[in-house]
């Protein structure tokens, strides 16, 4: 039998795999409008729960790193609303300032990641490095969610790392062999530790 | 009514297309958050928690992408996290059921009668990117181009992926060919 027909069998037969119930669309519908109605903000800030772990350099930092973020974000989604006030529609110093503090924070934020793939390549891994990259996944998230932040090569190499990201966050301690080939994979293939240094003006963070 | 109009009403505040717009992409959410569990209330919690991100970032959907395809990718973000606490939590257990699984598991996969549940043991133990991407392009139906945009990888990479884990698949399988081509 060739791959091919084997192949189509191996789809037939996995259509079945785990062949899912009828959905419970009132059960969840329910659920949706009374998790919204019950706290409208958790809709926008889940993104924020950052892992717990002993403080280290790299939490320090981390915590400057988000609350340049959260100003960013917050700045950047209060300008609109300034906009829209009489007598304050003419301040466009405010828009620009929003993106020159995301801007800066996502090129900070890009130093650390690029610092944690050299100690990922290198095999120089601390224990708190799964909680880095956890932390450093959810900022990625949270760049990612920021309007200002309109750079298209900019908002490209950060999907790029969240996937990333999320795949060296998922290996146990080294991790399986294939596991990491994916991932070195995956750094090949979408170039991206060149394209992190690219955006990065003055080299890795410290 | 396009996707653009319905996010757009929904946007307004209009709850009737709130409610249009998930029973449109209900079924594809929890069916997705199933096969990639396998089970189903946290399918449902998985599905829950989509729509929840859904309407709380509706705004930042661009139409880059299709809105089906924008869902299911937050809809893979909640199920990959809800994966990775169920798999810490059973790691921090002492796990006898482990032991007793790779007991039974050992003579099975040489003399399995059942294909199907040969098939599926197969398929829970590739690495999560083979699976992943096995399910939602051979069982599910996605197209490379969806999974790629979904996942935030290249389509190239999901094709690999598909065809690693195919591989893998046909080598664990290798003793039913023969019956395959008879059945």
């Amino acid at each position: 039998m060739t791959d091919d027909r084997l192949d189509e069998r191996l789809k037939q037969e996995a259509r079945a795999y785990r062949d899912p119930p009828e959905t419970p669309r009132e059960e969840i519908w329910a659920r949706v409008q009374a998790a919204r109605r019950a706290s409208p903000r958790a809709e926008r800030g889940r993104q924020l729960e950052f892992p717990t772990t002993r403080s280290t350099s790299w939490r320090r930092g981390g915590v400057a790193l988000a609350a340049i973020l959260l100003l960013g974000v917050a700045i950047g989604r209060w300008t609109p609303r300034l906009a829209e006030t009489p007598g304050l529609a003419e301040r466009p110093v405010s828009a620009a300032r929003a993106e020159t503090v995301l801007r800066f924070a996502a090129v900070e934020h890009l130093g650390r990641v690029d610092a944690l793939l050299t100690d990922y390549e290198t095999g120089r891994t601390t224990a708190d490095f799964q909680a880095t990259t956890r932390a450093l996944l959810s900022r990625t998230r949270l760049l990612l969610d920021s309007k200002r932040l309109t750079d298209p090569s900019m908002r490209k190499l950060l999907e790029d790392l969240e996937v990333l990201l999320m795949q060296v966050a998922q290996l146990p301690g080294t991790g399986p062999a294939e596991e990491r080939a994916l991932i070195d994979e995956n750094l090949a293939e979408q170039a991206i530790r060149p394209r992190l240094r690219n955006a990065i003006p003055s080299g890795p963070a410290a | 009514m396009t996707a653009t109009d319905l996010v757009g009403r929904v946007l307004a505040g209009d709850p009737a297309a709130e409610r249009e717009l998930y029973d449109r992409h209900v079924d594809r959410v929890y069916r997705l958050s199933f096969r990639l569990t396998g089970d189903g209330e946290l399918a449902t919690d998985c599905t829950q928690e989509t729509f929840i991100r859904v309407f709380g970032r509706l705004e930042t959907f661009r139409g880059e992408a299709a809105l089906s395809t924008w869902i299911t990718s937050i809809a893979y973000s909640v199920i990959y996290n809800a994966l990775r606490k169920v798999k810490r939590s059973r790691e921090t257990e002492v796990d006898l059921e482990v032991v007793d699984q790779t007991a039974i598991r050992a003579p099975a996969s040489r003399a399995e009668p059942d294909l199907k549940a040969s098939l599926a043991r197969e398929i829970d133990s590739l690495p999560d990117g083979y699976r992943t991407v096995f399910v939602m392009h051979d069982v599910e139906g996605y197209t490379h181009e969806e999974i790629a945009t979904s996942l935030g990888i290249q389509a190239g990479t999901s094709k690999a992926q598909l065809s690693r884990a195919r591989a893998k698949l046909r080598r664990a399988l290798a003793a039913f060919a023969g019956e395959w081509v008879t059945r």
